[in-house]
């Protein structure tokens, strides 16, 4: 090790004063990286209160869940209105006139219903993915989802720490063209890589507004919570879509089995396509229990491997 | 007794003897999870009940907490201690039902006059006792037990059963006078219990309530119920099935109606156990159960079609807690 040291240092930069300098370097654009998407993501709604969404349960349903728990907030209350049925191998129909207020949400499914579709594919029909958008951009406004443009911030927020892994992979490759020792090396840089690839990948959706909102939204509506398996025909649709909307999907497992399981059906055949999403589903993961969790836990890990591995690839070589 | 009743200030201390109309409490409901929403929006509600074996004492459901929290009396209601059982209680299982108590701050508790255990397995269901002498020592010497762990009375409820075993030595009611003499427990009387037992067992329900102490009654359930006609021609007399999962009949109405002639009860309850109906429907059978049991003003009783009468109005909190 002695004598190779001698040989002259890569860049005339001596490995250990490299190794000191690039890890200073990688913590603090990490920190600066982490505390940037925290100042993006909560610049606007900062110190508001939670907004209270019970007037609004599918806006709360997309807030929690994204556009699938949406989507099964408004089944379950048209199941309990009984304006929807299911007919057969997960796929929903129309049935009978909907109320007069029916939300436009529902009034869009129902549009599309009329013959039997498929529970997974009925966000991506004309109706229904305005419907959607609209709730989308009421949350936006409302500083409870994070806009694209503050979500293209975070994202090169973290594409800094790629920079950096990507300086160690540079450093890499010269020193192992140098015949010099890079553990340490590999180590740190595999690390920047890492932290850059999650960073990017894992780029928040609801607000720090958001988030609180769920939560007060949870404690407000503790009583429709899936502990109790509350009655959706004593409760009524309302409560139904408050309760698949605020706690997630286990909600319906809860209060209708029959219906979850019928749904959950045509969850499974579709699976293969459903989420092409990318990280839009990754944050969503958290609140919508175990069916809409599981689809966008799929969409995440896909983004991980095309976003980051090619960078990770490189810490390889 | 009396005095350390109306101490406990709950919904025995309105069964004092002599005790004027200012002293009754009014209406209230089982609460179930499944309709916890629903509960702690009922307007007029003036107590709850829970099943002592559905709660845990050391986190109570937020719901059962919110109540009790807001004044709204809750009984712990036991359906598992066995108080007939010849072969002793579980200790777990009383001293489970007096930590109910403790945490719920419940002004009493109550429990059947059942055996559900046998030889230490569970019957899983609420089988009669037999109205024997021995029976009866087995009983008093269990709810004396049960007693000594609580620190508020015990109301005990007489249960619905398709049958009587043979050998009986008391009617119900002589059977039950007998136990609450002894035991000093207070009556949880079941109207739709007597309205079953009457139907499946034959009887007249009225010669039961007139039979019955009913001065020593603490509270009422009402419950819904079915009844499935049987074939005559094959000597099946049907069967009332008390399911807790359908309306209260005309036929249980009628009987809290007479019970009311006799003696106005101080509170009444619905237990109301699965299929439950629409939010509207509940408050609408509660508004009934509540005229009733004559707690709403007649002119209030004459509106109640559609909503629950705030019951009671003259009650004095005081009385509450």
């Amino acid at each position: 090790m002695g004598t190779l040291a001698a040989s002259g240092d890569t860049w005339g930069i001596s490995g250990s004063t490299f190794i000191l300098f690039y890890l200073v370097i990688a913590v603090v654009v990490w920190i600066w990286a982490v505390r940037t998407r925290r100042q993006i993501a909560g610049a606007r709604g900062g110190g508001r209160p939670p907004a209270d969404l019970t007037g609004t349960p599918y806006d709360a349903a997309y807030l929690n869940g994204g556009a699938d728990l949406a989507v099964y907030a408004a089944l379950s209350s048209m199941r309990v209105d009984g304006t929807i049925e299911t007919a057969g191998r997960g796929n929903v129909v129309a049935v009978g006139a909907l109320l007069p207020g029916a939300d436009e949400l529902e009034r869009a499914i129902h549009a599309t219903a009329t013959s039997p579709v498929g529970r997974g594919r009925l966000r991506y029909h004309e109706y229904v993915a305005a419907a959607l958008a609209a709730i989308e951009r009421r949350l936006t406004a409302e500083g409870l989802l994070v806009t694209d443009i503050e979500r293209r911030g975070v994202r090169q927020a973290g594409a800094w720490m790629l920079l950096v892994a990507g300086l160690g992979l540079a450093r890499l490759v010269a020193g192992v063209a140098n015949g010099k020792p890079v553990t340490f090396l590999v180590l740190a840089t595999l690390g920047a890589a890492v932290v850059g690839v999650v960073l990017m990948a894992r780029v928040p959706r609801r607000t720090p507004l958001g988030d609180a909102t769920v939560s007060a939204m949870r404690a407000q509506h503790h009583r429709l919570s899936p502990a109790n398996r509350p009655d959706w025909v004593a409760n009524g649709a309302t409560a139904a879509a408050l309760g698949v909307g605020v706690f997630g999907m286990s909600a319906l497992w809860a209060s209708d089995p029959a219906f979850a399981d019928e749904l959950a059906a045509q969850k499974l055949a579709s699976s293969g396509g459903g989420w092409s999403g990318g990280d839009s589903g990754s944050s969503y993961g958290g609140g919508a229990g175990c069916g809409g969790g599981s689809s966008c836990g799929g969409g995440s890990s896909s983004c991980g491997g095309g976003g980051g591995c090619g960078g990770g690839g490189g810490c390889g070589g | 007794m009396a005095e350390g009743v109306a101490a406990a200030a709950g919904v025995a201390a309105v069964a004092e003897p002599g005790a004027g109309p200012a002293t009754r409490l009014g209406t209230g409901i089982g609460w179930r999870p499944e309709i916890a929403g629903i509960v702690a929006e009922l307007p007029g509600l003036r107590f709850c009940e829970v099943i002592a074996e559905a709660i845990d004492p050391a986190a109570p459901p937020r719901g059962v907490a919110e109540l009790r929290d807001r004044g709204v009396p809750v009984i712990p209601h036991g359906v598992r201690l066995s108080l007939g059982s010849a072969d002793g209680l579980d200790p777990e299982r009383v001293a489970h039902l007096a930590a109910c108590a403790d945490a719920l701050d419940a002004p009493l508790v109550s429990e059947h006059v059942s055996f559900t255990r046998v030889a230490g397995r569970d019957a899983g269901h609420l089988l009669p006792v037999p109205r024997t002498r021995e029976a009866l020592d087995v009983l008093v010497a269990n709810v004396a037990r049960v007693q000594a762990e609580l620190d508020v009375p015990l109301a005990l409820e007489p249960v619905a059963a398709l049958f009587d075993w043979p050998g009986d030595e008391f009617t119900e009611a002589e059977f039950l006078t007998r136990l609450l003499d002894r035991t000093e427990a207070w009556l949880l009387l079941d109207v739709a219990n007597v309205h079953a037992n009457a139907v499946n067992r034959g009887g007249d329900p009225c010669a039961v309530l007139d039979g019955l102490p009913l001065d020593r009654i603490a509270y009422v359930h009402v419950a819904g119920g079915s009844e499935h006609p049987g074939d005559t021609a094959a000597g099946d007399p049907g069967v009332y099935h008390d399911s807790h999962t359908d309306p209260v009949p005309p036929e249980v109405f009628a009987l809290l109606g007479e019970l009311c002639d006799r003696r106005l009860p101080p509170a009444v309850m619905l237990e109301r156990d699965g299929r439950y109906p629409p939010a509207a429907e509940l408050a609408a059978e509660l508004a009934a159960i509540s005229a009733a049991a004559r707690f709403a003003p007649p002119a209030a009783r004459a509106a109640a079609a559609g909503q629950v009468v705030p019951a009671a109005a003259g009650v004095a909190p005081g009385v509450l807690r």
